[in-house]
């Protein structure tokens, strides 16, 4: 009796691990497909022809910053602060930028207005984005922008003398 | 020759006159003690580029997450439909309002924030650079 028990409870241990494999492989089929769709979509994004502008124009925009093109170290921030609430366009933006006492404000904002134009675009051409997991997001998103050890070295010749 | 001599000159005109070129061409090479304030530079300024890099990679991160929101919203509202308007919206009345809030005022007082940040440090370390490099003996010709 004893041993026609035991062997009920092994073949439903049995069953219950076949099906726990069964799920567990499904599963990770579903996974699998998920992983290379999303694989595809970080390299659709990367590989888009507008991220290497989006690169170029973040580098230009940098060398204008350490060149000093904008003035910033002479802007009031608490008037931008303050007056940033009743902005609803760029071209206000500009107005308070450039009363702030910001240097060549029209160009500052379009060019932050391009990077935005960019990723945005980025994202109505790849709506599969949103199945993106966070690690893949993040991962996708460092690919967005190449300012590395290079950029200070063209930096260095910006300053140089030599 | 003398076609050879005007191609060569024209060459050489054009080759200057290309901006970067003329203009960062190295005129000697750095002491020791001005290799020591441009490594120091360097070290200083990758830090700073690479916290740069992080907000710019911050703001993306941002923008591809907030399509995840968007797309929610507009499939709490009904998703895709023909007809539009208030008790249909679509992906037009939904979503580009929103993106288009977001991009005007996050994005741009985002990059604003990042840029500031990285400006600051950046001339901190020019100007770190400058004292250096004015503190180094003149090189001997």
């Amino acid at each position: 009796m004893a041993i026609t028990n035991h062997s009920q409870l092994n073949m439903k241990s049995h069953f219950a691990i076949v099906l726990g494999i069964f799920v567990l492989t499904a599963c990770s089929g579903v996974d699998e497909n998920s992983a290379i769709e999303n694989q595809k979509t970080i390299q659709d994004v990367t590989n888009d022809v507008t991220v290497s502008e989006l690169n170029e124009l973040q580098e230009n925009h940098a060398v204008m910053l350490a060149r000093n093109e904008f003035n910033l170290a002479n802007v009031d921030f608490d008037m931008i602060k303050e007056g940033r609430k009743n902005v609803k366009s760029n071209k206000e933006l500009i107005l308070l930028y450039e009363k702030a006492g910001m240097t060549n404000a029209a160009k500052y904002v379009q060019n932050n207005q391009k990077r935005i134009d960019i990723l945005s675009s980025l994202v109505s051409k790849n709506p599969n984005i949103k199945n993106l997991s966070q690690v893949e997001l993040m991962r996708m998103s460092s690919r967005m922008t190449n300012l590395d050890s290079n950029f200070v070295r063209k930096l260095i010749k910006i300053r140089s003398v030599f | 020759m003398k076609k050879v001599s005007f191609f060569v000159l024209v060459f050489l005109l054009a080759f200057l006159s290309v901006p970067g070129i003329s203009q960062y061409t190295p005129t000697r090479p750095p002491t020791q003690c001005e290799d020591a304030c441009l490594r120091e530079f360097s070290r200083q300024a990758d830090g700073h580029v690479a916290s740069y890099r992080s907000a710019l990679t911050s703001i993306a991160y941002q923008a591809f997450g907030t399509a995840v929101t968007a797309w929610v919203s507009f499939f709490d509202a009904g998703g895709f439909t023909t007809t539009g308007g208030a008790a249909n919206p679509t992906w037009g009345t939904v979503v580009t309002p929103l993106l288009a809030l977001f991009q005007n005022n996050v994005y741009q007082d985002a990059i604003f924030q990042a840029d500031l940040s990285y400006y600051s440090n950046i001339q901190n370390d020019m100007n770190g650079l400058n004292l250096c490099l004015g503190q180094c003996p003149a090189p001997s010709l």
